[in-house]
């Protein structure tokens, strides 16, 4: 009885569930620009935690130190991260990739790239945390006996424009629809003749914009420094792998279901126990979805 | 290249190094730490590069067999190197078991689990009494075979001995008919299973052959420092055992070898204040993978039989000017 | 491209045959005109956020202990090392600068890179500090007799938190730490000598991008103040900004981490830090604080602010100096004697007449609970100067 009560007072508190829109939507959008390279280019893009990293760490010394206004270091923090993307895919990426040696080399040099990205950072802007400076936020509010901080409803309407313009852009576009079909079937499309280069190039500029978005705005929580990179490429990609690829919602439920885990699993449980949680969690759930909830179905 | 090659030349450039070490307490430290990571990385090429799966557990084989080595000692007052002889079973038995709870899983699917593991396996160190908890467990004493006490430099030249038994061992596995199975199993899985050979057994005997490798890279480092904690082996190492057989050359074991060389004096050895040892390291491995698909290994075969082409170019371009 | 290629190959091929050849010489330089001393610093890993101010203040004390004439009329050498807090590359970076003939070893690194060389350290049997390092385990037994940190230990800090609770008349208090296996060993002495209250452990994971959880179960539990209990300032901030939102009005502390991080009081979000108390190494009220803060304001610029990095480092090698001078050596164990010899050496943290000793039984040097200092932080996250309700008393 006891049990159940603090059961339920877990489930019927808004404050963990306002926690639990906010990480999921900041999951889901790394998730998100996972999964932009892997239809458009067909595989895994580690470096996307760096490059969330940089964009909200760059924009802030940018502000702090140089004095820029925030949404002027939010362009800039977002061009720069689209660079990164476009650089990764021009000079690593597709040179690796051309060789047709599987995904092993590909993904030690997006590894590699990962931490150059978070040691220059370092090198460059300092190592220690900086503020999280977001371009838009809004005053914090109470909702009943919630509060509802100021990063939460930026992070959600973002999370709203970008899943709603992917979505269009993926399916209603003739350029969204090429890119699915490269990534569906790159040597089909290479016969076709189809322009590969400028579809993999935009899913990785793609990429890189929403993984900017999605650091600068969630950095404004509790600030980013170089450390967040490797654990929020790990976050972003299992967001991804959970949802699975079947379609371009699948991260936004991969990420709910994440953000459900970090919340409850160290409110029933306590945080030490984290660590296992995930473990037994992503096992069973893989057991039984290895290919996430959304798997791709295949065209004939 | 020929075959033998990288074998003679894996054995010569581990003599110099010995040869280059002498008495120094500093290289030889060097060297051990180089021998540690090339033990991990030994153990990763079985199943990453051989079978292509991508279990990424390797920080907890070689955290296994360093706490096999120091519990053995501090709690049953075992001599070091019954710890040494334990561990890889242990290790073994532990990829296995994961091995086969993660059986349905490849690729990246694959990495995620075992990531989520090798980080949950450190807090799990770090939690229990007889590792030692977060402390670990200090002041184990030196290496010791029934009286006679190795010098640290015998302890080096055995370490070496091991390592490079260990990848000739693998290059003959590699070549092997059972090498050649578990690398079409890699490339045709369903055309071996037709063949009437199972898959996934052979994926299990990878993954335990490779963590009991990597245990021996954790049991020797152990031995060496006399100390180990939960975060010994970080998620750090991991990447390291990535990056380095791509470095060295994924053609074969040696190149794993050579990788460990590569990190250890880009990271330790090179005197950068300033700048990072994973900087260094990263930005190699770019420029190794964007221009040097092969490796150090690759290139230096290459060079070796382009050499004389090369110097006819050059000689012909000069006798045209 | 083959040129291209070529040209990198050589390159890679010339620093492979420098480790070959050169680069690791070792050659011992300590030809008796010279102190050396060798300083471990991760200014480019996890530790960076301290680290680098620590060894910026070590090797401006040392330059000023050479401008004042060296010690015994010796100069000071420094050799230095970067383990990036990676337990497997401490030992071998304490090698090379013991191998470039270090007497003595400034650590400004990981716990854990420490602990993996303790073995390592007490063969070898020169004095090791760890200038900055708040846990104790490192100068535990066993094998610590080289090994030494400046730090108060935690049943210490009990009694200024006791002290603390009891002038609000806090009975209940929630304390909410980071699950980290090393942070939860350093809490456990804590938490044993807390007993002056009903404390509510909470554990929070040391990576969680959130906090909400946890403070709901505190704010269930009604304490009437909340300790956070982290070395990690991004859990604690993370924890600030979650308690400033969901629990305003309950009074809140902290550890020793945070006071010394201004940069982390940026990433708080507006006013969150406001009231906070928490445990910190310096205060204006001591002169000798004061002098070492003009001293490294003269090479940092105007707007320095001292705190325990800057004066821990700084005792250290004064320490350092005066053992060496005692002793009128650098053999490693007769200097390591005369570094248990010293007693009552005046530090330039705490509050005025607070001491430094050790002895062989003695490895963390604070004498009582005056070392500690509460401050408090005002309503732009910044640290006004310390708090009103408790003051420790050197003389308790």
């Amino acid at each position: 009885m006891v049990g159940l009560r603090a059961g339920l007072r877990g489930m019927t508190n808004p404050q963990l569930w306002i926690a639990v829109v906010e990480n999921g939507c900041f999951f889901a959008l790394l998730g998100l620009a996972f999964y932009f390279n892997l239809t458009g280019a067909g595989f895994f893009n580690f470096g996307i935690g760096a490059i969330a990293m940089a964009a909200a760490f760059t924009g802030s010394w940018l502000v702090t130190e140089h004095g820029l206004s925030r949404p002027l270091a939010g362009v800039v923090g977002v061009l720069g991260a689209i660079a990164i993307a476009v650089v990764m895919e021009l000079a690593v990426v597709r040179p690796v990739q051309a060789r047709g040696e599987g995904e092993l080399s590909a993904l030690v040099a997006v590894g590699a790239s990962l931490f150059t990205i978070i040691q220059l950072s370092g090198l460059f802007l300092g190592h220690e945390a900086r503020s999280g400076q977001p371009f838009w936020s809004t005053a914090p509010f109470s909702v009943g006996s919630a509060r509802v901080g100021s990063t939460v409803v930026p992070i959600v309407v973002i999370t709203a424009a970008l899943f709603t313009l992917s979505y269009l852009a993926l399916q209603r576009t003739r350029l969204g629809r090429l890119t699915r079909a490269i990534g569906n079937d790159t040597d089909a499309a290479r016969v076709l003749g189809l322009p590969i280069n400028t579809a993999r190039l935009l899913s990785f500029a793609a990429a890189g914009l929403i993984a900017a978005l999605a650091g600068i705005t969630f950095a404004g929580r509790s600030g980013v420094s170089p450390d967040n990179a490797l654990h929020w490429t790990i976050t972003g990609f299992l967001a991804l792998v959970i949802g699975g690829t079947g379609t371009v919602w699948a991260p936004l439920l991969g990420g709910a279901l994440l953000a459900l885990a970090n919340v409850f699993i160290p409110f029933y449980f306590g945080g030490d126990v984290l660590a296992y949680g995930l473990v037994v969690v992503a096992m069973l759930f893989f057991a039984f979805r290895p290919e996430g909830v959304f798997a791709p179905r295949v065209r004939v | 290249m020929s075959a033998r090659l990288p074998n003679v030349a894996g054995v010569l450039g581990l003599v110099l190094l010995v040869v280059w070490a002498g008495s120094d307490l500093y290289r030889s430290s060097l060297l051990v730490t180089m021998l540690t990571y090339a033990l991990v990385a030994l153990g990763m090429y079985v199943p990453f590069v051989l079978a292509g799966s991508l279990s990424l557990s390797y920080s907890a084989y070689a955290a296994t067999g360093a706490y096999a080595v120091a519990i053995g000692t501090a709690h049953a007052g075992w001599p070091l190197w019954l710890g040494m002889l334990v561990a890889p079973p242990v290790a073994a038995i532990i990829a296995v078991v994961l091995g086969a709870a993660t059986m349905r899983l490849s690729g990246f699917y694959l990495g995620a689990v075992t990531l989520l593991f090798a980080e949950a396996f450190i807090q799990l160190l770090g939690n229990l009494g007889v590792t030692g908890g977060p402390s670990g467990i200090v002041g184990l004493p030196l290496l010791s075979f029934g009286g006679w006490e190795p010098s640290p430099q015998q302890t080096v030249l055995m370490a070496v001995v091991l390592t490079g038994v260990l990848a000739l061992a693998l290059d003959r596995l590699r070549r092997s008919p059972w090498g050649v199975v578990i690398r079409a199993s890699r490339e045709v899985p369903i055309a071996v299973d037709t063949a009437g050979v199972s898959v996934s057994v052979l994926n299990l005997v990878a993954l335990g052959a490779g963590a009991a490798i990597a245990s021996l890279g954790g049991a020797l480092f152990t031995t060496y420092v006399g100390a180990v904690n939960p975060e010994t082996f970080s998620v750090n190492v991991i990447f390291l055992a990535v990056f380095m057989p791509l470095i060295g050359g994924i053609g074969n074991p040696w190149g794993a070898v050579l990788g460990a060389a590569i990190v250890v004096h880009l990271t330790l050895n090179v005197d950068s204040l300033a700048s990072s040892g994973t900087l260094l390291v990263s930005l190699s491995v770019l420029v190794i993978l964007v221009l040097f698909p092969r490796g150090v290994l690759g290139f230096a075969g290459t060079a070796a039989r382009g050499g004389t082409t090369l110097l006819t170019t050059v000689t012909k371009r000069g006798a045209r000017t | 491209m083959t040129r291209f290629r070529a040209t990198i190959a050589g390159l890679l091929t010339l620093t492979v045959g420098t480790a070959l050849t050169g680069c690791g010489s070792s050659g011992d330089d300590d030809n008796g005109d010279t102190v050396v001393i060798g300083l471990v610093c991760d200014t480019t890993g996890p530790g960076a956020g301290y680290a680098t101010p620590a060894c910026t203040a070590t090797k401006e004390t040392i330059d000023q202990v050479n401008a004042d004439g060296g010690i015994d009329g010796k100069k000071v050498k420094v050799v230095q090392g970067n383990d990036e807090s990676d337990p497997t590359k401490t030992p071998t970076v304490i090698q090379k600068l013991v191998s470039q003939g270090a007497d003595a070893l400034l650590m400004l690194t990981s716990s854990a890179g420490v602990l993996q060389a303790k073995s390592l350290i007490e063969r070898t049997k020169i004095p090791v500090f760890m200038p900055v390092a708040a846990n104790p385990q490192v100068t535990e037994p066993p094998s610590n007799t080289y090994l030494y940190q400046l730090g108060t230990p935690t049943s210490d800090w009990a009694t200024v938190y006791c002290a603390a609770f009891d002038s609000l008349g806090a009975k209940k208090v929630a304390f909410l730490q980071d699950s980290s296996p090393s942070q939860v060993q350093f809490n456990k002495g804590l938490i044993d000598s807390l007993d002056c209250v009903d404390l509510d452990v909470v554990n929070g994971a040391i990576d969680a991008t959130d906090l909400s959880a946890e403070v709901a179960k505190i704010k269930n539990a009604g304490p009437d103040a909340v300790l956070v209990a982290t070395q990690n300032a991004n859990f604690d901030v993370l924890a600030q900004n979650t308690l400033h939102q969901q629990l305003p009005g309950v009074p809140r502390f902290t550890e020793l981490l945070l006071s010394s991080l201004p940069s982390a009081w940026a990433q708080a979000q507006p006013g969150a830090l406001e009231g906070l108390v928490g445990l910190a190494g310096t205060t204006d009220t001591n002169t000798r604080t004061v002098e070492v803060a003009q001293f490294f304001a003269e090479t940092e610029g105007a707007d320095f602010r001292v705190n325990n990095f800057w004066t821990q480092s700084y005792d250290a090698v004064q320490i350092l100096k005066q053992a060496i001078e005692e002793s009128g050596t650098t053999d490693g164990e007769k200097l390591n004697a005369a570094i248990q010899e010293v007693t009552g050496f005046v530090a330039s943290s705490g509050y005025p007449g607070f001491t430094l000793s050790f002895g062989d039984d003695k490895h963390l040097g604070a004498d009582g609970i005056c070392g500690l200092v509460l401050v408090e932080w005002d309503k732009d996250n910044q640290v006004a100067g310390p708090w009103s309700g408790y003051e420790p008393d050197c003389a308790a």
